[in-house]
């Protein structure tokens, strides 16, 4: 799942968003990382519509413009959290706890300094 | 209307109409909430362009076309600089008919293409046609070459050179991923790259000497079948060089008086031009229509 994907599932996790909400909510919990342009929304939409992540939620007209809700299904819920689960995974790899990082620390091969006369 | 909404509503004309009368009035909505109004947003107008070329080819063909449209241009882009390279080089082993301009020039070409190809392998893929660009352009200035790319005269020579670019262009608009580099360097990119840009610039030549055209197209025709007609990656890539070739022979016949137009010269020029088109497009369409009835 590609980054935009990701967040914009996540940003829909609160409940329904239209679309220049979500792309404020995925900018605020990418803490900027993600900026996406309208093509990118409505590209990600459209397919995570098809594929059954994300369903329309009626829509309302604000200043004579049309404005449509989307939420998560279930299937999004569950995506997103097979997603989470992976990427938590895939930190842990790194990020080992105390003991086993500094473990770690020592089989790496020192670096060769050449010593003081 | 504001002139920002009137940008936008352009670039929603490259989405399919029934994507566009369903959401069109809520993609202008969002986007118009985000910004002043007034000014359109470069990044906003060629990001709907290119979410609308994506959209079509997947309603066209399902999720893995987009990706071959995209990556079928950016190797044909590649072919054509490749080819620039290739041409310098050949040009530079035979300098003697041409002089130290000529050799300044072909030296700078070779420089440049070398440069491309780098670029192009690091995946910087704003990088070559800037470069190429700036080449022609400061060599048409500062060193009196006479530049393949630049019109010599009249709005129609710069459409034309427009419309060669286009696919060049759209492979700029289109965002690279990181992933997509590994296209070019795959082994086939690798052996069709060097064989198309040399049977290219042996056509290329032909032009001017009148012998082997034939020959070069059969043998065009040939390695192409070798390489895989099936992959539309390679056939999209095809498309691009012949409708760049096709283009510059076709200026060239019309502006060089010395080649001479004789009517079975332009004749036999237009029937291999439609050949090469024709084998180039046809399994496009098939691999489109196939996709499509799948779907």
């Amino acid at each position: 799942m590609r980054a935009p994907t990701f967040f914009t599932l996540a940003a829909l996790l609160d409940g329904p968003l239209h679309g220049y909400g979500i792309i404020k909510r995925a900018e605020g919990l990418s803490e900027g990382a993600v900026h996406m342009t309208a093509g990118t929304l409505y590209g990600a939409l459209e397919r995570l519509s098809r594929e059954g992540l994300v369903v329309e939620e009626g829509q309302e007209i604000v200043a004579g413009r049309a404005r449509r809700y989307y939420r998560l299904s279930d299937e999004g819920h569950a995506a997103l959290d097979a997603e989470a689960e992976r990427m938590s995974k895939a930190a842990a790899v790194v990020q080992k706890p105390e003991g086993v990082a500094a473990s770690t620390a020592r089989r790496r091969p020192a670096k060769a300094h050449p010593r003081p006369a | 209307m504001s002139g920002a909404e009137r940008s936008y509503r352009i670039a929603l004309r490259a989405f399919p109409k029934q994507y566009r009368e369903e959401h069109g009035e809520e993609v202008i909505a969002t986007i118009l909430e985000g910004g002043d109004g007034w000014c359109p947003r470069l990044r906003e107008f060629f990001g709907l362009f290119w979410a609308g070329i994506a959209q079509r080819s997947l309603a066209a063909g399902g999720v893995k076309t987009a990706g071959s449209v995209r990556a079928g241009i950016r190797l044909g882009a590649y072919f054509l600089f490749w080819l620039e390279a290739s041409n310098a080089t050949a040009t530079l082993v035979h300098f003697h008919r041409y002089g130290r301009h000529g050799l300044a020039l072909d030296v700078g070409a070779v420089v440049i293409g070398v440069t491309v190809l780098l670029a192009l392998s690091r995946g910087w893929w704003a990088a070559p046609i800037t470069l190429v660009l700036a080449w022609e352009l400061g060599s048409a200035a500062f060193l009196g070459g006479s530049s393949r790319w630049l019109p010599h005269s009249g709005a129609g020579f710069i459409a034309l050179w427009a419309l060669a670019f286009l696919p060049a262009l759209l492979c700029l608009l289109a965002r690279p991923r990181k992933h997509e580099p590994r296209d070019l360097r795959s082994p086939l990119a690798a052996i069709a790259a060097p064989a198309l840009g040399a049977l290219m610039g042996w056509q290329w030549s032909a032009l001017y000497t009148n012998l082997w055209i034939g020959l070069a197209y059969t043998t065009l025709l040939v390695a192409w079948l070798i390489l895989g007609w099936r992959d539309l990656r390679l056939s999209i890539a095809l498309s691009t060089i012949a409708m760049y070739f096709g283009l510059d022979n076709a200026l060239r016949l019309a502006g060089d008086a010395t080649i001479g137009l004789s009517v079975g010269y332009v004749e036999r020029f237009a029937v291999v031009e439609l050949v090469i088109l024709l084998i180039a497009v046809v399994p496009i369409a098939i691999g489109f229509g196939g996709r499509r009835r799948r779907a």
